[in-house]
């Protein structure tokens, strides 16, 4: 194990749970002022693991709405509501849930499944894979890393003049994300061409020193994702 | 005994009536006699004798009843059920009184209201096939809770090719090295962890020690402990990760030279 990695772990198992770290439901107890041991609290006073769960726990029982999500909370509530049916109201079952209870049914549904999987997958086999080119965009799922990004990428002397990546086929438009390396998104935009010029807009982000991040996301003519990038990382060196 | 009234009925559409005998006309149906707390509770006192006791089809529970039932009693009675349309009528309303916990925990992890939802679904459809293993031992929100901790903390990790792990490791990285310069004094991986766990709680304040442990044990993003947590100032959880880490390096000097 070299050092480095050594270094790593001892940090985080100094936060990691612990022989002694508390249950959810004691850590509940704690929070409702009730704690069943007193030894819980001690324990807690001194635990960074425990205070972290203890903020999580609080985070969800408290649901606090964060600036601007009151609408998008309620929209979710309001799918969730629609799919399992209100209370009060008749159950919202779909048909099939009904036929599934019956164990000669679910058998023959489950059979009648792996048996069309198993068709599909040897005739499948047996047939050259589509190429790219001719399959639609409906069949491709969307994976990471299946975009190449080429430039920029490492150490450079200056910012980047563009962005440039290779090209999917079924791609109608290109998603660009200009990330700090947390994952804060500094800047977003849209380009038709696998390539970006960089604006001087984008160039401002680009702060001498600093480690950023970028990835591309394809998409259809819909607008719907079809493939991304994995994130590229780059550099602009510090002015000497 | 005399029966405590219960006033109010309401069926999904958010109506609500007071008056059962209007209720009953309108609707022409059956409105079971309940129990709460013990005592047969019937509809607005002589209009009663109109109700019927039931266990028909279409049974509309009082609102009164849903609101007075705890969590854990709601569970009990789904289990005591047979009538299926019934039980899942306490389910629903079971997991309805925690749907906005659940939006605004998954909008914390995606900050998307679509992936948000898509992970609530699946958050509460997992809770509603683990119904059966809650014990009543703990509360159900914390059951919940451990539900959809787990489920975000693996999507979360599922994702690892996402910039904020590649974060992660570049700040961690950086952390001041524990070890001590002597070679004569090499310590055991479960002693450096009991001084890393010390440091941390005697250097940092509780934000900085919650947002450091969210980050670098349970490996949640930056923006999403922002979130989680509230963090209103401008940067968010980053700002008590930076003076986390000056904090630890400071520390960590001062025990290496009482060492």
């Amino acid at each position: 194990m070299d050092e480095n990695t050594k270094k790593v772990n001892s940090w985080r198992d100094g936060i990691s749970a612990g022989d002694h770290c508390l249950t959810l439901d004691a850590l509940q107890d704690l929070m409702d002022g009730s704690p069943s041991d007193l030894k819980d609290a001690q324990h807690l006073s001194g635990c960074a693991h425990c205070q972290a769960e203890l903020a999580m726990l609080r985070s969800f029982e408290r649901a606090l709405p964060a600036e601007n999500d009151q609408a998008a909370a309620d929209w979710i509530t309001a799918q969730l509501q629609r799919a399992q049916g209100m209370p009060g109201a008749p159950a919202n079952v779909p048909f099939w849930r009904g036929w599934l209870r019956v164990p000669r049914i679910a058998t023959a549904a489950a059979l009648m499944l792996t048996v069309g999987l198993g068709l599909s997958l040897y005739i499948s086999s047996r047939q050259e894979r589509p190429l790219l080119h001719g399959s639609s965009s409906e069949n491709l799922t969307m994976r990471s890393g299946d975009i190449r990004l080429t430039d920029p990428s490492g150490e450079l002397d200056r910012e980047p003049e563009n962005f440039r990546w290779e090209a999917l086929p079924l791609a109608k438009s290109y998603s660009i994300q200009l990330l700090e390396v947390d994952g804060t998104v500094l800047w977003n935009g849209q380009s038709a061409e696998n390539i970006l010029i960089t604006n001087p807009e984008l160039k401002t982000k680009m702060r001498p020193g600093k480690t950023l991040l970028w990835k591309v996301t394809a998409l259809d003519a819909l607008g719907k994702p079809i493939a991304s990038s994995s994130p590229n990382r780059f550099r602009v060196t510090a002015a000497k | 005994m005399a029966a405590p009234t219960a006033t109010v009925l309401s069926i999904d559409s958010g109506q609500t009536y007071s008056d059962p005998g209007r209720f009953t006309a309108q609707f022409g149906v059956t409105v079971a006699r309940h129990f709460v707390a013990g005592c047969a509770v019937a509809f607005a006192g002589d209009d009663a004798a109109s109700c019927e006791t039931g266990e028909s089809n279409g049974i509309i529970i009082a609102k009164m009843e849903w609101e007075q039932l705890s969590d854990e009693k709601l569970i009990a009675r789904y289990r005591a059920e047979t009538n299926q349309s019934r039980a899942e009528q306490y389910t629903n309303e079971l997991f309805r009184r925690h749907h906005l916990k659940v939006a605004r925990w998954c909008l914390a992890f995606t900050n998307d209201r679509e992936s948000a939802a898509d992970l609530a679904q699946e958050i509460c459809a997992k809770a509603y096939k683990s119904l059966f293993s809650f014990n009543g031992q703990s509360k159900f929100s914390t059951w919940l809770f451990s539900i959809a901790r787990n489920h975000c903390l693996n999507d979360i990790r599922s994702r690892s090719s996402l910039p904020a792990m590649d974060s992660l490791h570049v700040v961690i990285d950086t952390l001041p090295d524990l070890a001590l310069e002597n070679p004569d004094s090499m310590m055991e991986r479960k002693q450096m962890a009991e001084i890393a766990r010390q440091i941390v709680c005697e250097a940092l304040e509780e934000t900085e020690r919650v947002v450091f442990t969210l980050h670098f044990a349970e490996g949640l993003p930056l923006d999403v402990i922002s979130r989680m947590l509230n963090l209103t100032n401008a940067s968010g959880a980053k700002a008590y990760v930076v003076s986390a880490k000056r904090k630890l390096e400071r520390a960590v000097r001062m025990w290496k030279a009482k060492s």
